[in-house]
């Protein structure tokens, strides 16, 4: 009986080790760490930190208005987290989601306000556009590091300056509103605009199909064989290549499935949160997409840390109107709780844990 | 001005009057005075996570010996010496180094400082500088704007010659050989002043011939004054000419003996616990006729460079064991690589039982039964974030019954393994585990299930038993021997010519990427091979053993 026990408790804190020891464990201990940074910093900027964030969580969840913002948000912050993710998976980190998404929402612009179709059918086209756009803006880069070996961190990156370049000539050229003192596309039609679902709810559309498409992609990374190719790919390209992975073909794979999600991610919120393209429309919900792979670490991991950055977004305005903390210190946020996460990992601290877990 | 070469808290400097590197001045009062012990280490602990590696380890080094450190892979012999050398710290027990205890802080520079120099298995040289760049790199500091190279020039000629070096001193370090290379690091640890010179697997990638020179200068130093540790895994090397040996096993001290009190047997049994027997034992069968691959003028390279394989033909035939012997570098790894697809071939042809595969992807290889056991399995072997179940099928995931149309079968794959665990005595938590955290052994026995699953015609494994113990080693060379037993046939790239002996029918020698030489198992002779090895051919153009003049020569 004692003994049993005692391989219980043995097996209990194998098991509190080996949960201590798991990414997942640590994302959440970085995301607590850095909101008590965020509490400690607004202490020092003169407010009571308890206020401050019930103030942030009440101005992203409560009343209509918000909530409709904070599941926008979620939209392009999930896709864009996944636009991160699935290349990155594979070995190839696409730093150009924000580029991918600009132009998706121009092509996607484009199309609403050229074609006069039934609605299904011009959001359908409008939304495989923004596909096509994000998926050709990831093709240099990604043509480049097949043929030529370049690193698509520099490629992605300089990527962005061209397509958000390109968004810009768009809006102030051949798609500006005429009507407009400054350089923006004429709104989308009520008509084609995305709905809510369930109607009149409020509820984006739009976060059906990402909470879907997370879905489908833990599916498609934990359960197929391309899954267990672009881990493999990703984990050891060398050793995937001796085992007779397409290793070109799996990687070609992830980066477009990964950049035609930025650029849908794109199309989803001019349809049904922006409405127009202009100067500055977008906030970096392609850039934030970075912080939310990393920590996410998986589909659903995106999902959940999608969630908390959207509220963050949505709540730091009433934080700033409410307490006077500036919002602009929820930007630290976004990228502190990556380097507590990469900070942890580093530590000595957690690879005595890991080590004692094996 | 401070001057590279006239800092004075560095001892030993002065080499007009002192011979380089032999203990000097007041310290070498002090330890003459005692009982002439260079360095003491007393109950030296050192875990690793959960791995106990040095037990209370206990070591004397005189002046002027040399000693043979030996034990298998694992024993503690390179951790001992690291801590010794201050890159480790000990978890416990203490050092005296020249009658002093070492401190706290005791860090590679206090050691340098205190004439203790270390040479480790993978060279710390900088390729593209040049000699005299090198060796006096540790001794320059950023205030050195114009350091005084034809002075240290003439002082590192001086010493060259004196110990026949034949280097030119401008020569870039990647430019010279391995055996010139290490020459190079022991030139640069006399510079320093080293009197006790710590060297770990020197030998290993030497060809005998180069192993010779490095033990006579061993010889020549310890004549000098200096005492050195030799770190080694090759008795015979130990028994040329180590003045005692001090055997660890599994982080403990076993035993240190006077070479002339104890024989390789002796030493042998205390360095695996059991009885060893000498290579033979193996039951092999005879191949049969035929052949499973193929290698006709094969020729791999980059363009417009000396080729890496030139025009290597050979056959393995169904339950045979070929062996390619060589010192590193010489191609044999680019012919395997070459065989399983991953390198490109610029010439020749490459037939897998019979049909010409020589434009096949690894793919279209795998399928027609060719396995790989890579030399390096972190790189080729395996991914190390990916669960012990699935690096175990990942080369065959695609097809049923572990995936139909795309979707894996998890019941499958969870099956599969099991089943590879259980057959091929992996040590894991569960299949889940992730292979970064298998055991070295462990992870080798996983590619090995790997390799050897569903249903291989030809295998090349390449240094399969390379960083395994002694069990993993045996184990491993008995699989290679059933698989050859049930026809199969295996090529084996070795660098341990005993491996090589142990286990072929046949062994081929490649030299600058072409087979010079070629035995079949009676004539076997470690010398021959040896001396073929450095492509020093007995009777002119390719060496045949009697009899096997035609075995090799495809058709």
């Amino acid at each position: 009986m004692r003994w049993s026990l005692a391989l219980k408790k043995a097996t209990v804190n194998k098991m509190l080790r080996a949960g201590w020891s798991s990414s997942a464990t640590l994302a959440v201990a970085s995301v607590v760490l850095s909101l008590a940074a965020l509490c400690l910093c607004s202490y020092f900027a003169g407010a009571s930190p308890l206020k401050v964030m019930l103030s942030l969580f009440e101005g992203a969840l409560q009343g209509r208005y918000a909530l409709t913002t904070t599941l926008s948000e979620w939209v392009a912050m999930t896709l864009s987290g996944l636009a991160v993710l699935i290349p990155y998976r594979a070995g190839f980190f696409n730093v150009g989601g924000q580029g991918q998404l600009e132009v998706g929402a121009v092509a996607a612009a484009a199309v609403t306000l050229s074609l006069t179709a039934p609605r299904p059918l011009v959001i359908l086209l409008a939304l495989l556009a923004a596909v096509a756009a994000g998926v050709l803006a990831v093709s240099v880069p990604l043509v480049l590091r097949l043929r030529r070996g370049a690193s698509e961190v520099t490629t992605t990156i300089m990527m962005n300056f061209a397509c958000i370049q390109f968004m810009y000539a768009m809006v102030t050229g051949p798609l500006k509103d005429p009507k407009s003192w400054y350089g923006t596309t004429p709104p989308v039609p009520a008509a084609y605009q995305l709905p809510s679902f369930p109607p009149g709810s409020g509820v984006p559309a739009g976060m059906w199909v990402a909470a879907l498409i997370a879905l489908a992609a833990w599916w498609l990374m934990n359960s197929t064989v391309f899954g267990l190719y672009l881990r493999a790919v990703g984990g050891n390209r060398t050793a995937a290549v001796a085992a007779g992975i397409p290793v070109d073909r799996v990687l070609t794979g992830s980066v477009l499935m990964g950049a035609a999600l930025a650029g849908l991610a794109g199309g989803l919120e001019l349809l049904g949160y922006t409405f127009r393209v202009a100067e500055g429309w977008s906030k970096s919900w392609g850039m934030v997409g970075i912080p939310i792979a990393l920590l996410g670490g998986n589909p659903l991991g995106v999902l959940a840390v999608g969630l908390l950055f959207a509220i963050l977004e949505t709540g730091s305005r009433s934080m700033q109107a409410l307490t006077g903390v500036p919002a602009a210190l929820i930007y630290l946020f976004q990228g502190l709780p990556v380097i507590i996460y990469l900070g942890l990992r580093a530590s000595a601290w957690y690879s005595r844990w890991t080590q004692a877990a094996r | 001005m401070n001057l590279v070469g006239c800092r004075q808290r560095k001892p030993g400097r002065d080499r007009d009057t002192v011979p380089p590197g032999s203990a000097t001045g007041k310290e070498q009062e002090q330890v003459q005075a005692g009982t002439a012990v260079a360095v003491r280490m007393e109950g030296i602990c050192k875990s690793f996570g959960s791995v106990r590696a040095l037990d209370s380890v206990n070591m004397d080094i005189s002046l002027g010996e040399i000693r043979a450190l030996v034990g298998e892979n694992g024993a503690g012999k390179t951790t001992l010496m690291t801590i010794l050398y201050g890159m480790y710290r000990p978890d416990a027990g203490r050092m005296i180094v020249w009658g002093r205890e070492t401190g706290r802080d005791w860090s590679p520079r206090q050691a340098m400082t205190a004439r203790i120099g270390m040479i480790h298995q993978h060279f710390s040289l900088i390729p593209n500088h040049s000699v005299l760049e090198n060796v006096l790199m540790p001794q320059l500091r950023w205030t050195h704007v114009r350091p005084r190279w034809h002075h240290h020039r003439a002082v590192l000629e001086r010493l060259c010659q004196e110990y026949g070096f034949s280097f030119p001193l401008e020569a870039r370090v990647e430019s010279l050989s391995v055996g010139q290379q290490q020459q190079v690091e022991i030139l640069k640890l006399l510079y320093q002043g080293a009197s006790l010179l710590i060297l770990d697997e020197p030998t290993a990638v030497l060809t005998p011939q180069q192993t010779d020179r490095l033990l006579d200068l061993l010889l020549r130093l310890r004549d000098q004054g200096h005492s050195v540790v030799l770190i080694t895994h090759k008795l015979s090397e130990a028994f040329a000419v180590a003045d005692s040996i001090t055997v660890l096993r599994r982080g403990r001290h076993v035993a240190t003996v006077a070479r002339r009190d104890t024989n390789p047997r002796e030493i042998a049994f205390m360095m695996v616990e059991r009885e060893w027997s000498p290579a033979s034992g193996w039951e092999l069968r005879a191949p049969e006729p035929g052949s499973l691959l193929e290698v006709r003028d094969l020729v791999v390279g980059e363009e417009h460079r000396r080729p890496a394989v030139d025009r290597v033909s050979l056959v393995v035939r169904p339950g045979e064991i070929v062996g390619v012997a060589g010192v590193a570098g010489n191609g044999q790894t680019e012919l395997a690589e070459a065989l399983v697809g991953i390198r490109r071939c610029r010439a020749g042809r490459i037939l897998i039982a019979g049909r010409d595969a020589t434009s096949w992807t690894i793919a279209q290889r795998l399928r027609a039964g060719l396995r790989f056991i890579p030399e390096d399995r972190h790189l080729h072997g395996m991914v190390g974030e990916l669960s012990l179940a699935e690096n175990l099928v990942i080369d065959r995931c695609d097809l049923p019954p572990f995936s139909v149309r795309g979707v894996l079968r998890h019941r499958a794959v969870r099956q599969a393994a099991a089943e590879a665990v259980q057959h091929y005595g992996i040590r894991a938590p569960s299949p889940e585990t992730p292979m970064v955290n298998l055991s070295g052994g462990n992870q080798q026995r996983a590619v090995l299930a790997r390799a050897l699953a569903g249903s291989p015609r030809v295998i090349v494994a390449c240094q399969p038993t390379r960083g395994l113990d002694f069990a993993a080693t045996e184990y491993v060379r008995a699989q290679l021997v059933r698989c050859a037993a049930r026809g199969v046939g295996v090529l084996v790239v070795s660098s341990e010519l005993e491996e090589l002996m142990q286990l072929c029918h046949r062994i081929l020698v490649i030299y600058r990427g072409q087979v010079i030489g070629e035995l079949s198992r009676h004539e076997f002779d470690a010398g021959t091979i040896g001396l073929l090895m450095t492509g020093q051919v007995p009777d002119g153009g390719r060496y045949h053993g009697q009899g096997t003049r035609d075995l090799g020569q495809p058709a």
